[in-house]
């Protein structure tokens, strides 16, 4: 039977989806925190992920950095712009309908500053030892998927200690089970959405970067995530942080089983394909939070 | 005035304002004032379709760019691979995007949580995939067959201009029947409140899936017409992501749920880009994207519904009861 793949390459398949789907994991995170506890689903988050690769493609190009030394320029600047857009949300009460708009209305005029500051033009950053690739056996792995990888297990454990243990984290769950209520008790929601706003533009920071090492990219590069990180998010279930990254490997492997079965290009479609079975099986997502 | 007489003067009014704009072109316009009327229809069709989904329901749709696209697509694909004629590619691309509308829906409009986000989503989502499978199979565009000037049409620029603005009057005629009729209220009703809706026996799905199907039925057909028009199909410029905000941003602009809205909004909009456009897209782009947050934040109501408030306002009082 010829037209079967052979076992290496399904394990090959296998594994590649493990690493890319750890990284889905890692760009949905910031994506559902936001909807899961501020009620905003944030559409800017893509052309934003794609000017923190401008910034590492800028900072390994121009002055010769290592792409992690990036990270010191885009983390704070980030965390400032997620603040700032989190106190216009507050300011004027952006609900979930608005906030779709005005975001995506944001996601049009990024997108569009992006293309008039560095052009259509597509960009490839010589990322170093990140670009390369080591085999275990006959199994090829890539360094830089293996690391974003073990940096997105690394933020799921951070936030999970960050939810569970310190008095921010009661404050974050009570707030995304009931606003109201948690004020009642004395939760400061502004205060509380700033810091989530900040955090989640940081993740989409560091998922930018990967972005800078992983593709070739323009612009438009936050379009081909869309689908997926819709998917990843509400197939995790909404503001579970762990939901998102476990659902973002089920992604992973699907799309890389896909795409060994078929043919690459195919592969956005199974994440719209996820998307309309867990909608039409258990909208809810594979857990709470 | 009573409801009778009221749809006779709307009915009237329509079809001496559709007879000027029918004889307009042969009044010797320029070519340029052809062409931007045309665009004009256009836009004002995806922004009442729009409006009969969105504004009347509740229900926010991110879709349009993906109907426009695989209504043009449709229409290119059986006029150049199935040598249909072009006529008739515009009934299948208004097909093609309803029933795409209609299995979408069928998925979506059965939850019962969290249902306009998902909704909302899932045709963001459908945007891009239907863009991918798109580039995927025709990445290179496709160039139409031509169409061939007719008597009564001297030229094949009327010819386009007949059949948008026949398209543009069909829908805004929709929009106004479905605003006066059951049809609407039930949209309405879906739209205030849908637990209380169903609890009075509106078949929310039901009304859901028609507004979603007339609306893209209608996207549908004005990509077929834009196709035509411009000939050459190419996948950059059908799904392009103006054609899901704009649409939005005219409708909020000129008044969400009220069917005055939309058309003002779209030629008021049109208008200014032909004004701003010039020529550098990106910076229009950061213009419109900038605008349509201001107009979220400081008149969420639109310019139609500010407008009859401050009516009531200064009308005189012995006036006001019917």
């Amino acid at each position: 039977m010829s037209w079967m793949p052979s076992t290496t390459a399904i394990m090959q398949s296998l594994l590649t989806g493990t690493l890319v789907g750890g990284y889905y994991g890692l760009f949905a995170l910031g994506f559902t925190l936001s909807w899961g506890i501020l009620d905003i689903i944030n559409m800017s988050y893509f052309p934003f992920a794609v000017l923190a690769a401008y910034i590492t493609y800028t900072t390994i190009t121009i002055l010769g950095f290592d792409p992690f030394f990036s990270l010191i320029f885009s983390i704070p600047s980030f965390f400032i712009m997620g603040v700032l857009m989190q106190i216009f949300f507050n300011r004027f009460k952006i609900d979930i309908f608005r906030s779709l708009i005005i975001t995506f209305a944001l996601f049009i005029v990024v997108e569009n500053t992006l293309s008039y500051i560095w052009t259509a033009d597509v960009r490839r950053a010589p990322v170093g030892f990140l670009g390369g690739s080591f085999f275990i056996d006959t199994i090829y792995i890539p360094i830089g998927e293996l690391i974003a990888f073990f940096v997105g297990i690394l933020i799921v454990l951070g936030n999970l200690i960050i939810l569970r243990r310190t008095k921010l984290g009661l404050a974050l769950r009570a707030v995304a089970e009931n606003r109201e209520a948690s004020a009642m008790w004395g939760v400061n929601y502004s205060r509380t959405a700033l810091i989530v706003g900040g955090l989640s533009m940081c993740y989409v920071a560091i998922a930018g970067m990967f972005i800078a090492v992983f593709y070739p990219f323009t612009p438009t590069q936050g379009h081909v995530f869309i689908g997926r990180i819709f998917a990843v998010t509400i197939f995790g279930g909404l503001g579970s942080v762990t939901g998102a990254f476990i659902a973002g490997i089920i992604l992973g492997v699907a799309e890389s089983v896909a795409a060994t079965l078929f043919s690459p290009s195919w592969s956005p479609l199974v994440a719209f394909l996820l998307l309309m079975v867990i909608l039409v099986v258990k909208p809810t997502g594979m857990t709470q939070r | 005035m009573t409801a009778a007489r009221h749809t006779l003067y709307t009915v009237l009014s329509i079809i001496v304002v559709t007879l000027i704009l029918l004889i307009l072109p042969y009044l010797g316009i320029s070519a340029f004032m052809i062409s931007f009327l045309l665009s004009v229809y256009i836009w004002v069709t995806l922004a009442v379709s729009w409006n009969i989904l969105s504004g009347y329901t509740g229900y926010f749709s991110f879709g349009h760019t993906a109907f426009f696209g695989s209504g043009a697509f449709a229409s290119a694909v059986t006029d150049y691979y199935f040598n249909v004629p072009y006529f008739m590619t515009i009934p299948i691309a208004g097909a093609v995007t309803a029933g795409m509308a209609a299995g979408l829906g069928i998925v979506t409009f059965r939850l019962r949580r969290l249902r306009g986000q998902f909704f909302a989503l899932t045709t963001v989502v459908l945007t891009f995939v239907s863009s991918i499978v798109v580039i995927n199979n025709w990445g290179d565009g496709i160039v139409m067959h031509s169409v061939k000037a007719f008597w009564p049409f001297i030229s094949i620029p009327h010819i386009f201009y007949t059949l948008a603005l026949l398209l543009c009057v069909a829908s805004i005629s929709i929009s106004i029947a479905v605003y006066r009729s059951k049809l609407g209220l039930n949209f309405f009703a879906i739209r205030d409140d849908e637990e209380a809706a169903e609890a009075i026996g509106i078949n929310s799905f039901k009304n859901k899936m028609i507004a979603f199907c007339i609306s893209s039925m209608l996207v549908g057909f004005a990509g077929a017409v834009f196709a035509g028009w411009v000939k050459y199909v190419w996948p950059e410029t059908v799904f392009n992501l103006n054609y899901s905000l704009f649409p939005i941003l005219m409708t909020i602009l000129g008044g969400m749920g009220t069917w005055v809205g939309p058309i003002l909004g779209g030629v008021i909009l049109t208008t200014i880009f032909q004004i701003v456009a010039g020529g550098e897209a990106i910076l229009n782009n950061i213009i419109l994207g900038s605008l349509l947050v201001v107009v979220m934040i400081l008149l969420p109501q639109g310019i139609y519904n500010l407008a009859l408030t401050g009516y009531r306002r200064i009308r005189p009082l012995s006036r006001q009861t019917p």
